[in-house]
């Protein structure tokens, strides 16, 4: 019985034709408008993606400009561990057989195992050393190439391509780089 | 999609959406904008329906949520704009007690009430438009069917 009364009840509740056009009309105009909002989030967010693209690539020029003409701290590079890799991709020198020149003395850069002194020895060097060239020291089973960055300091890389790149990996201090090379003469 | 396409969900379960959003609110002005919500929500979704009963079930599935919603957003109580008058004066009997019955009962008894005698619906088709569990239905439905005894008995 109940669900008859109840059934009567909802059936008087209808969509009739006046309040289904009313509907159809305002449902329509509201899709357009939230088709065409749509539309705009898009155009917004594709935007806003062309914007980031571009802001990235400004980015990433004037990044490497400052990269070619940045003067590096030497000091950033000590607290840098080297890369340990098995085997460089090859070797642009001959270990054995290069002779680098400083203060008029030629030193043969050669195999040398003594970790400690690349760590710890320190010698004052004369401001007007220039390492020109790299140098390939094998220490431990790992090579590593040096370079002159500047007048002060040593730069070195473990990898040969790094090392040709510039890309400065590891660094120790002239002196302490000299050191070890005097102290295998 | 089109107004014809529009104008048969309308004709379809028009009328279905907006009773069960007005067990809900009680009140007509507000169930018709639950069905407006709801064909909004139709368009803008588009699902793909397996069939004619999946379609209902959805589209009674989103309506409940929408009236939810708009029952925790407005902080509404039940108002009762439709009056009593209006229904007993369109039908030759008193149907007044139900209605006042009806009211009485909370949403979670009247839509399973509503979805169970009006749209006779089982328990497994009720917990997939509720999304409950089937238990948690069937426990539901008969304490709201408890509840309607009660009430009942008390009204005679």
């Amino acid at each position: 019985m109940f669900k008859e009364n109840y059934k009567k009840l909802y059936d008087q509740i209808r969509v009739d034709d006046k309040m289904e056009n009313i509907l159809i009309n305002r449902v329509s105009d509201l899709s357009k408008n939230s088709k065409s909002k749509q539309i705009n989030y898009r155009y917004v967010l594709s935007m806003c993606g062309v914007f980031l693209v571009l802001l990235f690539t400004v980015y990433q020029v004037i990044s490497n400009t400052n990269n070619s003409n940045k003067t590096i701290n030497s000091s950033d590079y000590y607290t840098k561990e080297p890369n340990v890799i098995n085997q460089p991709s090859y070797l642009p020198f001959e270990e054995q057989d290069y002779k680098i020149d400083l203060k008029g003395n030629s030193y043969s850069i050669s195999y040398f195992n003594n970790q400690e002194n690349l760590t710890y020895i320190k010698k004052n060097i004369g401001s007007d050393l220039v390492l020109d060239e790299l140098v390939l020291v094998n220490h431990n089973n790992v090579d590593y190439y040096f370079k002159s960055y500047d007048y002060s300091d040593c730069v070195c890389w473990q990898d040969s391509e790094f090392a040709h790149e510039l890309s400065l990996s590891y660094a120790i201090s002239i002196d302490e780089w000299f050191k070890v090379i005097e102290s295998f003469n | 999609m089109d107004n014809e396409t529009l104008k048969e969900v309308i004709h379809n379960y028009g009328d279905s959406i907006l009773r069960m959003a007005y067990s809900y609110l009680h009140n007509i002005d507000d169930a018709q904008d639950i069905l407006q919500e709801t064909l909004l929500k139709y368009i803008e979704k588009h699902p793909y329906f397996e069939s004619d009963q999946h379609q209902k079930a959805w589209l009674l599935r989103v309506s409940c949520n929408l009236a939810k919603n708009f029952l925790r957003d407005n902080k509404v109580n039940k108002r009762d704009d439709l009056s009593i008058d209006t229904f007993s004066s369109n039908t030759e009997e008193d149907l007044s007690y139900i209605w006042s019955i009806v009211k009485c009962l909370p949403s979670k008894y009247s839509e399973v009430i509503h979805l169970y005698y009006y749209e006779e619906y089982n328990v497994k088709e009720m917990s997939q438009i509720l999304h409950r569990n089937e238990i948690t239905i069937r426990s539901q439905l008969k304490r709201a069917k408890d509840k309607l005894k009660v009430l009942l008995e008390k009204e005679d």
